[in-house]
């Protein structure tokens, strides 16, 4: 204890001595903790609003209409020299079958422990016509009130969701499927399906999750609407499910196809390139975020070897006094640590101030994938936990060398040579 | 000179280790900026590239398209929707049914008269069913002639399988996008059956595949002969879009506003057409750029650090030079020159180092292929490689490093000699 103190007393003794390039270091610290602050509040705010929307939008688990295995039993295209895409071309021998069976199986899965809710849909594309405007759809036929428990559908609706449980011939839009057609609630729209089946569809309410791909081409229709204009008479093509935990989507849907026999799909699975991206992505800018922290532990360096130089003689006269060499080292690794925490101190609070700022800040340009006004900044603590962490690695670390260094120091050599 | 310049070349050897450490500094600032810069301009190098293989510089329509207008009368029911008050919704206007241009050639001379304007093309564009083996997909039909298509746009060096001049001789031949293709399990040969407005079922040949990195584009476009595309899209002999190609793409906004002065119809250039892209792009390039910045920064305050060390080190030099007659200025530029050469050490250092780092990065493959969502599908991440970038680099690195000396090398210049030497003796 009475080391420890001594080794502050000596530390800050050092620190306060050289005002001016001390903070210049302590600066440097700062930017670099606020930056990471800032960066990681700003992308993991993005990622985190964007995996929420995608889970209270999209269904857990997606099981298909189409046999577990039979797409690998495929026949595989006969390879044509120079081609680019032959091993992945498989033709279907004609259109998948869907579900018959889906009330049977539904009850089926929602006895699977970890499955919360499960609703049968039918899914397919079809075309929406509002005058002479056409616009390509992904055409999702639902149960209203079984959908809502499966994704959160009625907090989503802008208008009445009961009005397409009452009216058969209702739809609601995605927000800019509806703008692109240019058609409002109120008004009617002509749905033609694949095989040529049209219906005259009234929009009753329209759809917004906030991830854009989706309001921009979804609508949703009642079960057996969808099930006549996709031709899909008695059949699903599809069964939605919720689990309790979305973390353990991946191992539930094993279960599932062990279960059904039919192919399933966690939402890691059916997002699993774009999360690849968005790993990607936070590389790249750790990266650069990294380079700005090591330059500031360059710095802490570069102060803390001028100062073991500066102080020869009195690292001298302090092991003569009978201060051990870890002693010393000790010295001078607290110095880095006292710098880190000051400069972590001072980068997380103006981190904190700008990141408040940010949240309130317009984005430029709707984005490309989500479709909220502003920055969606995250304010958790392991956001500034993880900057001051990675701050005070890094000047520990600089710290190390000029310590041992430092501590090498002969107490002998040093005093006999001083004049 | 030659004292100052011997002077400062002293100081930065006579601290190897400090050196060292503020050069490393400026040598991971200049690798970092110019990383960034090649891969913020490879970007959008790669995006407009892309974009500009897919549609024209210049897109001539009869009336607007009301996507994306705040005023639109989906806004305004929004609007409504949101508030409980009002449940009154309002009969919005049909869309208008007069989007044909009946007399393309008349149109596309006037368009031509417009300077900046080298090629005009009609085109026809709009959605229909296509179908393979029981699986139909609503794709967007663009119907063109394609001789015209190719000066109108780099059309020919994005199809990647088969032969765009086939469209010309096969009147039943379409080029698919090469992700809507694979969706559908398609290749060259095959047929595919196009449901028409009318609901008569042509088949069509695929001539061709096409990719032009765009994912949306390559995931849900067809091409096809005009004719074909007019009897498909049921608009008889007349024409929806003109293409245009200007002298000059970054111009295509004020061109695009001459067309639209000189003939009345609506002209959006390709940047108003992928306007929500290319702001992400800038902020996402703005953001990286920031951070890029404060790397600098806290080489700056490296370098600052070490000059201050210095001056407070060599103070008894500073005094005995300026006894000797050096003047203010001089000390002051020995600092100054001694901040410069660390810059210039960490600059070379740097520079050869980003080259290597832009040219290996541009080898890494990169997980944006074929992602929803993603602005550009490549297989490797596309670096710009240009001299430019390495100047910039350059140039901020001196500033900063001069910045950063200035305060320390004017300090350095006001020191008394009477006092150092005086405090010395005592």
């Amino acid at each position: 204890m009475k080391g420890l103190r001594f080794t502050l007393f000596v530390a800050l003794r050092h620190i306060r001595m050289r005002v001016r390039s001390t903070l210049l270091i302590l600066l440097g610290v700062s930017l670099g903790v606020f930056v990471m602050v800032v960066m990681q509040s700003m992308m993991f705010g993005f990622q985190a609003e964007f995996m929420r929307i995608l889970l209270t939008t999209t269904p857990s688990i997606l099981v298909k209409g189409r046999e577990r295995g039979t797409i690998s039993e495929g026949r595989i295209y006969t390879s044509r020299p120079g081609t680019l895409y032959d091993q992945t071309r498989l033709k279907p021998i004609e259109k998948e079958e869907g579900i018959r069976a889906y009330r049977t199986l539904s009850r089926e899965i929602e006895a699977i422990p970890g499955v919360q809710a499960v609703a049968p849909i039918v899914q397919g594309r079809a075309i929406l016509r509002y005058g002479t405007r056409d616009r390509g759809a992904n055409v999702i036929g639902v149960d209203a009130p079984d959908y809502d428990r499966v994704v959160e559908f009625r907090s989503k609706v802008i208008g009445d969701v009961d009005e397409l449980i009452r009216r058969r011939d209702g739809v609601i839009l995605g927000v800019f499927l509806a703008e692109e057609l240019g058609a409002v609630p109120g008004t009617r729209i002509r749905m033609i399906g694949v095989e040529g089946q049209e219906a005259d569809l009234r929009i009753v309410a329209l759809f917004r999750s906030g991830i854009t791909a989706i309001d921009k081409t979804y609508a949703f229709v009642n079960l057996p609407m969808g099930q006549s204009i996709l031709d899909y008479p008695t059949a699903a093509t599809g069964i939605a499910v919720k689990v309790s935990d979305p973390d353990r989507a991946t191992p539930i849907a094993r279960r599932v196809e062990f279960v059904t026999g039919l192919e399933s799909q966690s939402w890691q699975e059916i997002n699993a390139v774009f999360f690849g991206i968005m790993r990607q992505q936070n590389v790249i800018t750790f990266g650069a975020v990294a380079m700005t922290i090591l330059v500031a532990g360059f710095g802490v360096a570069n102060g803390l070897v001028t100062v073991v130089l500066e102080k020869r003689r009195d690292i001298g006269i302090l092991r003569s006094l009978g201060v051990t060499a870890r002693g010393v080292a000790a010295i001078f690794t607290v110095e880095g640590i006292i710098i880190g925490i000051l400069g972590a101190i001072v980068g997380v609070a103006l981190g904190a101030v700008w990141v408040d700022i940010m949240d309130d800040l317009p984005i430029g340009g709707r984005g490309g994938l989500s479709t909220s006004d502003t920055f969606l900044m995250l304010r958790e603590p392991a956001v500034y936990i993880r900057s001051i962490v990675f701050a005070l690695i890094v000047s520990t670390a600089a710290s190390l060398a000029p310590a041992l260094r430092a501590a090498k120091y002969d107490p002998v050599e040093i005093i006999r040579t001083a004049k | 000179m030659g004292i100052v310049f011997s002077i400062a070349v002293r100081y930065l050897f006579g601290r190897v280790r400090q050196s060292l450490l503020t050069v490393g500094g400026i040598v991971i600032g200049v690798l970092a900026l110019t990383v960034i810069q090649a891969m913020m301009g490879g970007f959008r190098a790669n995006f407009v590239d892309s974009m500009l293989g897919a549609s024209p510089h210049i897109t001539v329509r009869r009336k607007s398209i009301q996507a994306f207008d705040p005023a639109s009368p989906t806004r305004d029911a929004l609007r409504r929707l949101q508030d409980p008050f009002i449940v009154q919704l309002s009969r919005p206007p049909l869309p208008d049914e007069e989007e044909e241009i009946r007399s393309p050639s008349t149109v596309e001379e006037a368009i031509r008269q417009v300077p900046g304007v080298t090629v005009t093309a009609p085109m026809v564009g709009g959605q229909v069913l296509f179908g393979f083996s029981g699986n139909w997909e609503p794709v967007s039909l663009n119907g063109i002639l394609p001789s015209r298509q190719a000066r109108l746009l780099d059309f020919a060096s994005k199809v990647i399988e088969g032969n765009p001049e086939d469209l010309e001789r096969n009147q039943s031949g379409v080029i698919l996008g090469r992700i809507l293709a694979e969706r559908m399990r398609v290749g060259v040969g095959d047929r595919v059956t196009a449901r028409a407005e009318d609901g008569a079922l042509t088949s069509l040949r695929i001539v061709g595949l096409y990719a032009s990195g765009i994912y949306d584009v390559d995931n849900s476009t067809a091409y096809v002969n005009l004719r074909r595309g007019q009897s498909l899209l049921g608009l008889g002999s007349t024409v929806n879009t003109i293409g245009v190609r200007t002298t000059d793409y970054e111009a295509a906004d004020e061109t695009a506003r001459r067309i639209e002065y000189a003939i009345g119809m609506e002209a959006e250039s390709w940047m108003e057409a992928s306007a929500n892209n290319l702001g992400l792009l800038r902020m996402i390039t703005t953001v990286m750029y920031l951070v890029t910045f404060f790397t600098m920064t806290v080489a700056g305050f490296g370098i600052a650090g070490n000059l201050v060390t210095t001056v407070s080190e060599k103070t008894f030099d500073i005094g005995v030079l300026k006894a000797m007659g050096m003047k203010s200025r001089e000390i002051s530029l020995v600092f100054l020159t001694l901040a410069l050469l660390m810059v210039i050490i960490g600059l070379g250092l740097g520079l050869v180092l980003s080259y290597f780092a832009v040219e290996g990065i541009s080898r890494i493959p990169s997980a944006s292929r074929e992602v929803p969502g993603a602005i550009v599908s490549s297989s490797t991440f596309p670096m710009m490689k240009s001299t430019s970038m390495y100047v910039i680099s350059a140039g901020f690195a001196l500033v900063i490093g001069m910045a950063a000396g200035f305060s320390p090398a004017v300090r350095a210049a006001r020191l008394e000699p009477l006092n150092i030497i005086r405090n010395a003796a005592g």
